[in-house]
């Protein structure tokens, strides 16, 4: 294959997770959580992100028994049918978790930046500009992510924290939102909108090591999680349960907020580098994790000329739903439906298959000695 | 029969008549010298040529052999011979050059070309082939002088030398005048053209590099490069004399990269000189220094510069056979080789700094990096670099931590402010004016109004302007150069605002963006960036924040995706490696600890811990605990 | 391969021209209009005044000195069924486009907000020209009167005098400026009532209409804004706060009232106090008042029936003793400080009985009782306002003098 096996380091590799993570915040998401759980929210959030930490644990142990990115360890495990269905279904994952982040994108533009460009143009742009950031391979992506995500997330902290003014804290209680049963049990539900984290898992063979995985993971995940965990917490602040289960646009809506002086107010506009550039980041590392599946999986020798044709589906995939408000509902429908079964499935029958490779390894190793 | 009706006749004739006026026909360089050089070069290997040049080859043979019968018959007096000891050294020589007659070797001779031919025992020959190369008598630079050496028997030689490229007292002192006069106290009388040559070098010429040469190649590369080339009869070997003595430019200070402290000697154009000036900063015996040479027709010389116990072997090795494996025909510029030899030479960005201070070749060395110097530039070129590096000025090191922490921050700023400013502004005006407080956007606003033109417009306008008054004033003379800018600058840019072709905010915008270009240190990082700034102008104004945003995001991922050399260009920050404190925000001196990571240097430790040894120790005068 | 680029580079050059350079506005096709005034008229139908901007007043090579704040602003009314046709026939009226994203404040008239605000405010939040840190104000009388005689004195766009004499409000704490992303959230919180920033226009002949004549110890009458008796300056005058249930105008609250609100929000920096002396009640005492720490509320249930504890700390800096009684001491400073917690007791017990006959929980006590609940649901179906007009409040002010100004004791007047 094209990249350099055994060469991105923990800073890379955190950033490819936490980059896979981030552009959700921009979206209408934690709106979303919040009409799900209200005041619970924030730490809903951390409560999903559990299984991923714990899938995460689960794959070292795996990657211990078998090395190898996950084609080639599901295939040493389950044998060439397992493979198909769980590279599969990892293609799928990725395929239509960019395609609808890229459509939410471009609603999002044609809602805030630009109102009146043509609808297939901005999604042509925004899958050309993705396009070639995947061309420009995958260490050029994990480098200029960890280059430039530090200032997405300061310009981000930066916006929560101007609008101290606006902070009400009885907004957040009570805590347990619904009911503490409920809520975990919806956080369980929606673990699998943080899929994105185990990205590491499929590019494992360019990973020094196993700890660099296991920490690059980790910190990816934990910083993700926190990201959004405050994300939620100052916007449930700021706008309190009611108003805030009704926005699109949650980050734009509390970046319009921002007023200290008669000098500092509508700095919305100069937020618009931020989502962008995050959430291109995001879609261009999906589709060449797409891509590369692809790659993997039907053993061609080059990855480079599949990706317009994968950008050009994923374009069309795109402009398939007919309004915005089915787009946010397939998305909740198939993240706590589709991604989250994925997640468990995948992760526990290939537990249990090193497991039980493992012990039938040892049996071997001990019946050996006895001969 | 010319009568006076005949000459008026012919008078009215030319007065009236319209005659085509006679000019020669144009001269025209048709394709049809192709096609003759091709049956020039057929007729060359027709079978004729061949035996010609055979036959010519014996010609001369036989001629030395008639002067060496000649000689015999003048030294037989009697039946017996005169000087019996120096005909014996005549026909052992004439037995030596039966070799060169021989059947085989006369064909390949015949056959070959002029510089592929080995140096000739007869000196008949080697005259023949120095014409064949040189093109005498056309070529008047190249000088063939005769001399005799005082030897017994008196042995003839020339000298060969390109007039201008040598230096004439060290020819006459140290070359013509040992071998005229003082030569013949130290040559034994059988004088043996197997050790003539190694005697003569090693006693009789004073010359500081001589070596000595079998074929027409290293003679030809010798004598090109300014050395004096001794062919003596009989031998079949060239001494090759240094004598190399072109009038050079001295040192000077440095044209483009000024600074307040440190030293302002700058390189010149000769190799020897900048390999000098490297070499008297870093007193080192580590410092290495290759040449190789490049360019079939110039057969430049070019010096690779490292410090062996520092530098990478892997990375030495790669540079070498980059520059050996560039086969061109003209090498005149450092800037030509190092598109040669880089890893992406369509891209704008440089992947080699390029200065012209010694001092600075020198602490980049130090750091485990290679220089390659090329003669006649006054240039070096450091390879592997990052893109970090080329916001680093000369005299960093010079100031306190905080003074250039905060220069190279605003370097850094400046690099945005120039790249991004314009289509900010341009995105701003067009899609997104609430960006702006109230007053300002209608103050904007309000001197548009007066405009006839768009924005974009307007600001491609200015922008053009901007370039043409840059660009001009680098051809203007010396004396006026300033003038033009201040008249350029500054009254076309009032001239403009008063007619109302443009607003004063987008001049005082390109002016900032236009001064912004000027704070960073390397002029082609300044270049490539004011490159993009136009294409950022089209992206803003066509999708606002949008596409500068998309813009920015692809300009940052191509960084990361280049390599300078094996290093990644966006090193210690990409890859994220041990960054010692030299990348934007610089530490103090005495903290500099290690090498650059990212160059994998064989000694990574520059300085202990604690380098301010003295604080550790009290001092001899100090003031008794109170 | 190079051709296949260069061509494919040009054609998305092109296609990025041609795509029309979507929505881009040059700065003089486009209106800025600084201030919205909504009015009711019967059938339906609202009467929308917009105050537009004049840019080539504000440039700098344009206006010359004197610019005058009559020429700065154009102001245009247009009678529409709603918001979207209003800006549709705005657009047909001027040759530009307007652009809705700056405007500084919207000016509710009082008949409108009595009618109820309820179908104005929802589209303020859904389409994207419109803004919540926009400030709102209730106008008593019609807004497009408002807007029309609005022209201040000090400065050249009307909007800015609305954005400074908003931010100013802090100087007395006699206005709380309200942005709509306020309103909005009290509508729809579960605890809390809506209230605005109340305006009117003063008819500048000095008259002194008072709502409410002082009671000892306190010596300022109480008005509302067009009752302030001055003359001159700009007719625009912004005072007090108009107080919603649900979505309708319930009230009005005078000046005091709302510092007295501010008070146990939080939200008082400073603001000036006179009072009868102590010790000889023909005189007065000046104080320059702020709000020691945050007021401490507790609100509990006693069968059924709310109750909030209230306390407060003031601190005090004397500004002016016409007396001369030497109140910087300890003891008459404790009588100064037990009549300054008198007065505010006063006022505040006066507030929160007006705010109670108006059913109307302005200060939003109700958020305080939030943590003792488990669940959402519980809150959402919980209803504090119907339970605010029976509750008992028990309010406790303490004041704290702690600076006296330059002087520290005053020397009697001789001859």
């Amino acid at each position: 294959m094209s990249y350099q096996p055994g060469r991105m380091g923990i800073a890379e590799g955190m950033a490819l997770v936490f980059i896979m993570l981030f552009p959700r915040i921009f979206l209408t998401t934690p709106a979303n959580a919040i009409a799900a759980v209200t005041t619970a929210a924030w730490w809903v959030v951390i409560v999903s992100g559990l299984p991923v930490i714990l899938a995460i644990f689960a794959w070292i142990y795996i990657f211990r028994q078998t090395p190898g990115d996950l084609f080639s360890v599901s295939e040493k495990l389950l044998g060439r049918v397992g493979a198909w269905l769980v590279t599969v279904a990892a293609i799928m994952v990725f395929f239509i978790d960019a395609a609808l982040v890229l459509r939410q994108f471009a609603e999002n533009t044609l809602l805030t930046a630009l109102p009146q460009v043509e609808f297939s143009f901005i999604v042509g742009w925004y899958t050309l500009i993705a396009a070639l950031g995947a061309l420009l391979g995958l260490e050029a992506l994990a480098r200029g992510t960890y280059l430039l995500f530090p200032m997405s997330v300061m310009g981000l902290i930066l916006v929560l924290l101007l609008l101290a003014p606006y902070y009400d804290v009885y907004n957040l209680t009570p805590w347990r939102g619904y009911g503490l049963l409920a809520s975990l049990q919806t956080g369980i539900l929606q673990s699998g909108i943080n899929i994105s984290g185990l990205i590491l898992v499929i590019v494992s063979p360019a990973m020094q090591n196993i700890q660099t995985f296991k920490w690059a993971s980790i910190f990816g995940v934990t910083s993700g999680l926190f990201i959004k965990s405050l994300t939620l917490f100052i916007f449930t602040m700021v706008f309190g349960v009611a108003t805030a289960s009704e926005k699109t646009l949650p980050f734009f809506e509390m970046s319009r907020l921002v007023y200290i002086n008669r000098y500092f107010q509508r700095i919305e506009a100069l937020f618009i580098i931020l989502w962008v550039i995050g959430g291109l980041l995001g879609i261009s590392l999906g589709l060449y994790m797409g891509t590369f599946l692809i790659t993997r999986l039907l053993k061609l020798p080059a990855l480079q000329p599949l990706i317009p044709l994968s950008a050009y589906i994923v374009a069309q995939m795109a402009m398939v739903p007919p309004d915005i408000a089915t787009v946010i509902r397939l998305d909740n429908y198939l993240i706590s439906h589709f991604y989250t079964a994925t997640l468990f499935i995948i992760t526990l029958v290939l537990l249990i298959a090193a497991f039980v490779k493992s012990k039938k390894r040892r049996l071997q190793h001990v019946s050996s000695y006895d001969n | 029969m010319e009568t006076i009706f005949s000459k008026s006749f012919n008078y009215l004739k030319k007065l009236l008549v319209y005659t085509p006026s006679c000019t020669p026909p144009p001269f025209v360089l048709d394709d049809q010298s192709d096609q003759k050089q091709a049956l020039d070069n057929i007729h060359e290997k027709t079978d004729l040529a061949g035996p010609t040049e055979q036959l010519q080859i014996l010609l001369r043979q036989a001629k030395h052999a008639k002067d060496v019968l000649e000689a015999i018959s003048t030294n037989l007096k009697e039946g017996h011979l005169i000087n019996p000891t120096q005909i014996k050294t005549l026909l052992k020589k004439l037995e030596e050059n039966k070799a060169e007659t021989s059947p085989v070797r006369l064909a390949y001779d015949a056959a070959s070309q002029p510089e592929d031919r080995e140096v000739s025992a007869l000196l008949a020959e080697n005259y023949t082939i120095l014409k064949k190369l040189y093109k005498l008598p056309q070529n008047k630079d190249i000088v063939i002088r005769n001399l005799t050496l005082p030897l017994s028997p008196p042995l003839k030689a020339i000298i060969v030398f390109l007039d201008g490229m040598v230096d004439s007292k060290t020819l006459n002192l140290a070359v013509l005048q040992p071998l005229m006069f003082f030569s013949a106290d130290h040559i034994q009388v059988d004088n043996i053209s197997k050790t003539l040559t190694t005697t003569l070098i090693e006693e009789c010429l004073p010359a500081n590099q001589v070596n000595k040469a079998v074929d027409y190649k290293s003679v030809q590369h010798g004598i090109n490069s300014g050395d004096t080339a001794l062919f003596i009869d009989g031998v079949p070997e060239a001494v090759l004399i240094n004598t190399k003595g072109m009038i050079r430019r001295g040192v000077d200070r440095p044209m483009t990269e000024q600074t307040v402290r440190g030293s302002q000697a700058a390189f010149s154009e000769g190799l020897r000189i900048n390999t000098a000036l490297i070499r008297a900063t870093l007193k080192s015996s580590d410092l290495v220094t290759e040449i190789l040479s490049i360019g079939k027709r110039t057969n430049t010389s070019c010096a690779i510069m490292y410090v062996e116990s520092l530098a990478n072997p892997t990375l030495v090795a790669e540079i070498r056979r980059r520059i050996k494996g560039v086969t061109t025909d003209f090498m005149g510029d450092i800037g030509s080789l190092q598109q040669f030899i880089e890893d992406h030479p369509g891209n704008l960005f440089p992947q080699a700094l390029s200065t012209e201070r010694p001092d600075r070749v020198a602490v980049h060395l130090a750091e485990g990096r290679v220089a390659f110097i090329l003669d006649g530039i006054p240039f070096a070129h450091i390879v592997p670099v990052s893109f970090f590096t080329f916001f680093h000025s000369a005299e960093d090191f010079s100031f306190k931590a905080i003074a250039s922490t905060g220069l190279r921050i605003l370097r850094i700023v400046a690099a945005f402010i120039t790249l991004l400013l314009p289509s900010l502004y341009l995105a701003i005006n067009y899609f997104h004016q609430e960006a702006l407080p109230t007053e300002i956007t209608l103050a904007v606003a309000g001197a548009r109004e007066r405009v006839p033109f768009p924005a974009f417009i307007e600001i491609i306008l200015m922008e053009f302007s901007f370039e043409l008054i840059r660009e001009g004033g680098l051809r203007i003379p010396g004396v006026l150069g300033s003038t033009i800018g201040i008249v350029g600058a500054l009254i076309l840019g009032q001239a403009a605002v008063t007619a109302n072709i443009v607003s004063p905010i987008v001049v005082i915008i390109i002016a900032l963006a236009g001064l912004a270009s000027f704070a960073i240190p390397d002029f082609q990082m300044a270049l490539a960036f004011r490159a993009i700034r136009f294409l950022f102008l089209l992206l803003a104004a066509g999708l606002g924040l949008v596409g500068v945003a998309s813009g920015l995001l692809l300009l940052v991922l191509l960084l990361c995706s280049m390599k300078s050399f094996g290093v990644p260009y966006m090193v210690p920050i990409a890859p994220r490696v041990e960054s010692n404190l030299d990348v934007i925000v610089r530490g103090p001196v005495f903290h500099q600890e290690k090498r650059p990571d990212g160059l994998n240097a064989q000694d990574s430790i520059r300085q202990p811990a604690i380098s301010r040894e003295w604080e550790l120790e009290k001092p001899s005068e100090g003031q008794k605990k109170p | 391969m190079s051709l296949r680029m260069t061509i494919s580079c040009l054609g998305l050059a092109v296609c990025l021209l041609l795509s029309g350079c979507s929505s881009a506005n040059e700065t003089d096709e486009v209106a800025y209009i600084v201030a919205i005034g909504v009015d009711s008229l019967p059938n339906k139908q609202l009467n929308i005044t917009y105050m537009i901007a004049i840019p080539r007043v504000l440039s700098t090579s344009g206006g010359s000195g004197d610019v005058d704040s009559r020429k700065s602003v154009a102001t245009i009314t247009i009678k529409a069924p709603s918001l979207a046709e209003g800006r549709s026939l705005l657009s047909s009226s001027i040759a530009r486009s307007p652009d809705l994203s700056h405007i500084k404040v919207w000016v509710v008239g009082e008949e409108l907000a009595k009618r109820g605000l309820g179908d104005l405010v929802s589209p303020i939040f859904r389409f994207r020209e419109f803004r919540g840190s926009m400030y709102m104000m209730v106008v008593r009388g019609t807004a497009q009167e408002f807007l029309k005689t609005n022209h201040p004195s000090l400065e050249v766009l009307p909007s800015r005098w609305v954005e400074g004499i908003l931010l100013s409000g802090n100087e007395t704490s006699y206005l709380l400026p309200t942005n709509i992303h306020e309103f909005y959230n009290r509508l729809k919180s579960t605890s809390g009532a809506p209230y605005v920033v109340l305006a009117g226009i003063n008819p500048l002949s000095g008259q002194d209409k008072p709502s409410a004549k002082p009671t000892s110890p306190e010596r300022s009458s109480e008005y509302l804004p067009e009752n302030i008796p001055r003359t001159g300056g700009n007719p625009a005058s912004v005072l007090g706060t108009a107080v919603f249930k649900r979505d309708k105008l319930a009230g009005m609250l005078t000046n005091e009232e709302t510092r007295m609100v501010a008070i146990l929000m939080g939200k008082f920096p400073k603001g000036f106090l006179t009072i009868a002396d102590p010790k000889m009640s023909e005189r007065n005492v000046h104080v320059l008042l702020r709000l020691g720490k945050s007021p401490k509320i507790n609100v509990g249930f006693e069968n059924k029936r709310p109750v909030i504890n209230i306390d407060v700390l003031i601190e005090g800096e004397i500004t002016s003793i016409p007396s001369g009684i030497n109140y910087e001491g300890l003891d008459s400073r404790k009588s100064l400080e037990t009549q300054v917690s008198k007065a505010i007791k006063m006022q505040m017990v006066a507030m929160l009985k007006h705010t109670q006959e108006l059913g109307t929980d302005v200060v939003n006590f109700g958020r305080y009782y939030r943590p003792a609940f488990n669940t959402y649901d519980e809150v959402a179906s919980f209803n504090w306002n119907d339970l605010y007009p029976e509750a008992e409040i028990n309010v406790q002010i303490s004041t704290k003098i702690r600076r006296t100004g330059l002087m520290f004791k005053t020397m009697p007047i001789r001859g």
